[in-house]
């Protein structure tokens, strides 16, 4: 607790902070431009994580949730528990290093092909449950669509080899962090708003809903096909942008 | 410009009555009920000066979400099966249509207390009110920094766009576009951590970290009557959260 | 006898982990009321000084200290900042990031140090609104700070300082980011604090804001206080300034040119130059300026802009460009030269009308392809820089061309030259001192080595060492047949490096023609517009007709080289 205010005392903490939220909404509308389909919207938080630890992360997602309420986002607010724990998540890899240090090339390649087969495979299976809820028998999966899951893999290596290049160790954190954030925000979308946002992300969760699930899980499917992405492409952006920064600015934030 | 009613109460009075409506919403299983409390979240606007502003932000973020509910909830909804009305091939699921409207009345309920909340309330009165309440002095000065640095970064964003494309950065294909969002990105943050020293240096030469509570400017104005309203409330969603958990209304 | 506000004796200063001092046993005092300059090049200790007299050392910015420092009697080493503010308070060079961002108006904003320092609410009432006064801003009052001009935010800036009654005001390189008149404004309202006893420190690039405003200059040079004197006296002597003000450049070129009279000292004022200057003199022959023969680059056909907002800015934008020009792009705020600057490359689209860039209508191009025929250097260098050396930063652009690797690495190189940076090539960009940041984004953008380059407000905030690197990266385009486009405030500099020039008003030229070809009509549209260069006010100002060759001399262009 003494730290938590200690770490509140200094302006430069307190200006980063300011900064990092208004940082996720800029980013979050250059997003938008690019049409990519991704949001980068807590990019700024993930960034407090990095340089100042766990309990900083935490709070900046909390407030940044609570700033996009003030700016009319009321549907946004329930979810702070998620940018809370994003911001946690990543002050606690960034105590481990993830985003001050590099990792070889394969790592990234491995992360990617193992982000991909993992993806198809998940896609695969939830499609593939019956009306009775009966999981597939992973053998008959993988045998079924061997060319598909291979095909996943070999793609997720050759992007990851060229879009993660040294950030593997980012990359791998901000997908675990992505599917927390999908299991914490699920139950939340799926009560309070009965799973839908009123935007595009609607189609994907009917597109389980229309395989025949319930809400909470199409919910959570749709959350661990968008999130990991996007939580990792956040990650490996704040890793990209720590290691370009100048020594001095870098000192000038400690987490310890 | 006409002042309301609500927009003059104490700023907690109206977080009070937003927050108590969400959650007796949400925690009341009764449909007449929920329909109640709907009603009475949607008479909230004309309490205030600019009703038309706030029911037009409600229909723009209404709107779709309802679309989105019905489709997903009133034709792929497997389970529910009170009864379906089958037309164009499309099989309408009408028990969870209803739980669509309850689910739809919840979220509209919680929107239009939060929106008259936010919409009335400046938010230096709000954060003045929550660091009376205890909140540390450092958060406020977060929250208002961070809301009054959004258009700036916002333009700064716009301006990135244009530097950057301007010596040759070329935003077209998907590749493109993925491989354009570091020189973007980067120069936002990187220029936004750069400024954080001068920054600081601001906020030092202002006396931030003067060991006292600051002067107030404004005192918020207050009432007897005010603080009944707040503890009734309060009773109020205790008891709704009580009858939930060891209760049997369900 | 008044006793000195400021003393200074034999102080050191060095950073944590630099083994050179940034201060070199320096030692000087400062009587209250007046106003004193601080020059020197970029990196030579202004802004360190400035932060060790406000108390910002060793807390703030940590490293050793040694000498004895007074300010107002107290040693600001061994108080903290609050201690020291109502001694001394400080202003730095960009008023918006001063600005505290927890204020939504303007007299909140001016009255945030006295809340903190928990002042009662009447005299914190008295107080904002005696400095609002001070500062001219008592209109803006109830206005959010965010949403002021450049210059409005500064005067909020500094009247907050001044709110806290402060008997000493320091003020880092407070013109950086101003236009002229705000410029001139601030220097009167700096006196006018000084008549009232305040003692006002300026660290400044700007020496003919000196020269015009400073009763006393100290040189820095290398963290050493190098001189020490009147402004005539340091200004007027190349050995002991950075360089030299475009007065005194300019006063010694009509004296060569037997223009002056032998025993006048040179003059630091365009006011001086007006009164001393004799022009009866028998001329010497004038060497007119090189005239350009290029073939066609840009052609601007009758366009038109209107933002979203329905406010029209361009009303029929008529220009061709030549390759190898050099040309001033000018024009007061919101005249339209930026909305203008943005049709070069398709960052904004003509409403109608067309823009032809080398051959190509530029509707059908993407804005970074484009960027390889006209591209532009921003004044804002945060939104260009991002990599982690210079090297990395100025090959980016190179890059996007698709280059052989051979070709990117001799462009990048080339480039690097031209700006002065092959020596700091592994540097980072941001290690670089604020001045040398707009050297790496120009090299950035020459590596590209477009047809037309246009730099906008590229003398900003620079020393005189980083403008003569400017100089030599403009004239290696000249001489390549490239365009330089200049969108500049700064006439002396436009004057002295541009053949043509543009007068943008209302949205439509209203002046196009070559520095020397300007009649008495344009010139007095130029001066009533954005203000004249030296040459051609003082010729004005002495009565000499515009087209004569007396008139040729005075605004002869090697006079501000």
């Amino acid at each position: 607790m003494q730290k938590t205010l200690d770490t509140l005392k200094n302006p430069r903490n307190i200006i980063l902070m300011a900064l990092a939220i208004a940082i996720n909404i800029a980013v979050g509308q250059l997003v938008t431009i690019l049409k990519l389909p991704i949001y980068l919207d807590s990019i700024g938080t993930v960034l407090v994580g990095a340089l100042l630890g766990p309990v900083a992360g935490a709070l900046t997602g909390t407030l940044a949730s609570l700033i996009w309420g003030l700016l009319g986002n009321a549907y946004a607010a329930p979810y702070f528990i998620v940018a809370t724990v994003i911001g946690l998540m990543a002050g606690v890899f960034g105590r481990r290093g993830v985003f001050r240090n590099s990792s070889p090339q394969w790592v990234g390649a491995i992360v990617g092909g193992l982000f991909f087969f993992a993806l198809a495979l998940f896609v695969t299976t939830f499609l593939n449950i019956g009306e009775d809820g009966a999981m597939p028998a992973m053998n008959d999966l993988l045998a079924q669509n061997a060319l598909p899951f291979a095909g996943a893999a070999v793609v997720g290596v050759v992007l990851g080899a060229l879009l993660i290049k040294n950030g593997g160790y980012a990359g791998l954190a901000g997908i675990a962090t992505g599917i927390v954030a999908a299991i914490i925000s699920a139950p939340i979308s799926a009560y309070l708003f009965g799973g839908v946002s009123g935007s595009g992300t609607d189609v994907l969760v009917a597109a389980f809903m229309a395989s025949g699930q319930n809400i909470i899980t199409s919910v959570f499917a749709q959350g661990v096909v968008s999130d990991p992405f996007d939580k990792m492409a956040s990650y490996m952006m704040v890793w990209a942008i720590i290691n370009v920064l100048p020594a001095r600015i870098l000192e000038s934030f400690s987490d310890q | 410009m006409r002042s309301g009613w609500f927009d003059n109460l104490h700023p907690l009075t109206k977080l009070t009555w937003a927050v108590s409506l969400a959650v007796s919403t949400y925690l009341i299983d009764i449909p007449l009920v929920t329909m109640v409390i709907l009603c009475m979240a949607l008479v909230t606007p004309l309490t205030t000066a600019q009703p038309a502003a706030i029911y037009r932000t409600l229909q723009r973020i209404f709107v779709p979400i309802a679309l989105s509910l019905f489709i997903i909830q009133g034709i792929l909804f497997p389970g529910n099966a009170v009864g379906t009305w089958q037309a164009y091939g499309i099989t309408i699921n009408v028990g969870a249509l209803q739980i669509a409207g309850i689910l739809l009345a919840r979220i509209m309920t919680m929107g239009s207390g939060l929106l008259c909340m936010i919409l009335t309330t400046p938010p230096a009165i709000l954060t003045h009110a929550l660091a009376e309440r205890g909140m540390p002095r450092s958060i406020e000065y977060i929250l208002l920094m961070a809301l009054q640095i959004i258009p700036d970064m916002q333009a700064r964003a716009g301006a990135i766009l244009e530097a950057q494309q301007s010596r040759g950065l070329v935003i077209r294909s998907l590749a493109s576009r993925i491989r354009a969002l570091l020189p973007l990105v980067g120069p936002l943050v990187v220029g936004a951590l750069v400024d954080i020293e001068e920054r600081a240096m601001a906020l030092e030469l202002r006396a931030f970290a003067a060991p006292h509570p600051p002067t107030r400017m404004h005192t918020l104005r207050d009432s007897r009557m005010q603080h009944v309203m707040r503890t009734t409330m309060l009773v109020g969603v205790l008891v709704v959260i009580g009858m939930r958990i060891w209760g049997g209304v369900q | 006898m008044t006793t000195a506000m400021i003393h200074v004796t034999d102080v050191s200063f060095t950073y944590r982990r630099r083994s050179t001092p940034a201060i070199d046993a320096v030692s000087f005092s400062l009587q209250p009321g007046s106003v004193t300059a601080i020059i020197g090049k970029a990196g030579a200790g202004k802004s360190t000084l400035c932060a060790l007299m406000a108390g910002f050392m060793p807390q703030f910015f940590r490293g050793d200290v040694t000498g004895t420092l007074r300010i107002d009697g107290r040693d600001p080493c061994s108080s903290s900042i609050i201690e020291m503010l109502p001694h001394v308070t400080m202003v730095t060079s960009q008023a918006s990031t001063q600005i505290s961002g927890v204020c939504f108006t303007v007299a909140d904003e001016v009255g945030f140090a006295l809340q903190n320092l928990g002042y009662t609410v009447d005299e914190i009432t008295q107080r904002v609104q005696r400095a609002m006064t001070l500062m001219e801003i008592s209109h803006l009052a109830e206005r959010s700070p965010f949403q002021l001009s450049g210059g409005q935010q500064q005067r909020v800036v500094i009247a907050a300082a001044l709110a806290l009654s402060p008997p000493i005001l320091i003020l880092d390189e407070p013109t950086a980011q101003l236009d002229p008149p705000a410029v001139a404004a601030l220097g009167e309202t700096l006196q006018q604090l000084a008549r009232n006893g305040q003692t006002i420190v300026v660290a400044e690039h700007h020496l003919d804001w000196v020269g015009r405003y400073a009763e006393r200059v100290l040189v820095l040079n290398d963290g050493k206080l190098h001189a020490d004197g009147a402004p005539d006296v340091i200004l007027a002597n190349p050995v002991h300034a950075e360089g030299r003000a475009y007065c005194v450049r300019y006063s010694a070129f009509v004296r060569q040119h037997g223009l002056w009279p032998i025993d006048a000292a040179l003059a630091i004022t365009p006011d001086a130059i007006c009164e001393t200057i004799r022009v009866d003199t028998p001329l010497p022959l004038s060497h007119p300026r090189t005239e350009t023969v290029g073939t066609e680059l840009m052609h601007i056909d009758n366009v038109h802009f209107s933002y979203p907002n329905g406010v029209t800015v361009l009303h029929g934008i008529q220009l061709r460009i030549q390759r190898g020009e050099r040309i001033a792009l000018l024009g007061r705020n919101g005249a339209g030269k930026s909305t203008l600057l943005r049709h070069f490359n398709g960052l904004l689209r003509p409403q109608t009308g067309r823009v032809v860039l080398a051959g190509r209508d530029i509707h059908k191009t993407a804005p970074g392809i484009s960027a390889r025929h006209a591209s532009i250097v921003f004044q804002d260098v945060r939104n260009q820089l991002f990599a982690a050396t210079i090297r990395d930063e100025v090959s980016f652009g190179p890059r996007t061309l698709g280059l052989a690797q051979g070709e990117i690495d001799q462009r990048v190189e080339r480039a690097l030259a031209m700006c002065g940076l092959s020596a700091h090539a592994d540097t980072h960009p941001y290690d670089m001192p604020v001045a040398q940041r707009r050297l790496v984004a120009t090299a950035a953008t020459m590596a590209l080595e477009s047809d037309l380059v246009a730099l906008d407000e590229p003398t900003a905030g620079l020393d005189e060492a980083s403008i003569t690197q400017l100089v030599g990266a403009m004239r290696h385009c000249h001489t390549n047949q490239r365009t330089v486009v200049l969108v500049s405030h700064d006439l002396n500099f436009c004057a002295a490096h541009t053949d043509r020039v543009i007068l943008i008003k209302g949205g439509v030229v209203a002046i196009d023609a070559r520095w020397d070809a300007l009649d008495a009509h344009q010139i007095a549209l130029l001066d009533s517009e954005v203000g004249l260069p030296l040459g051609f006010h003082v010729a004005q100002q002495r009565g000499v007709s515009p087209r004569t060759p007396l008139h040729q001399l005075l605004c002869d262009p090697q006079a501000l080289v």
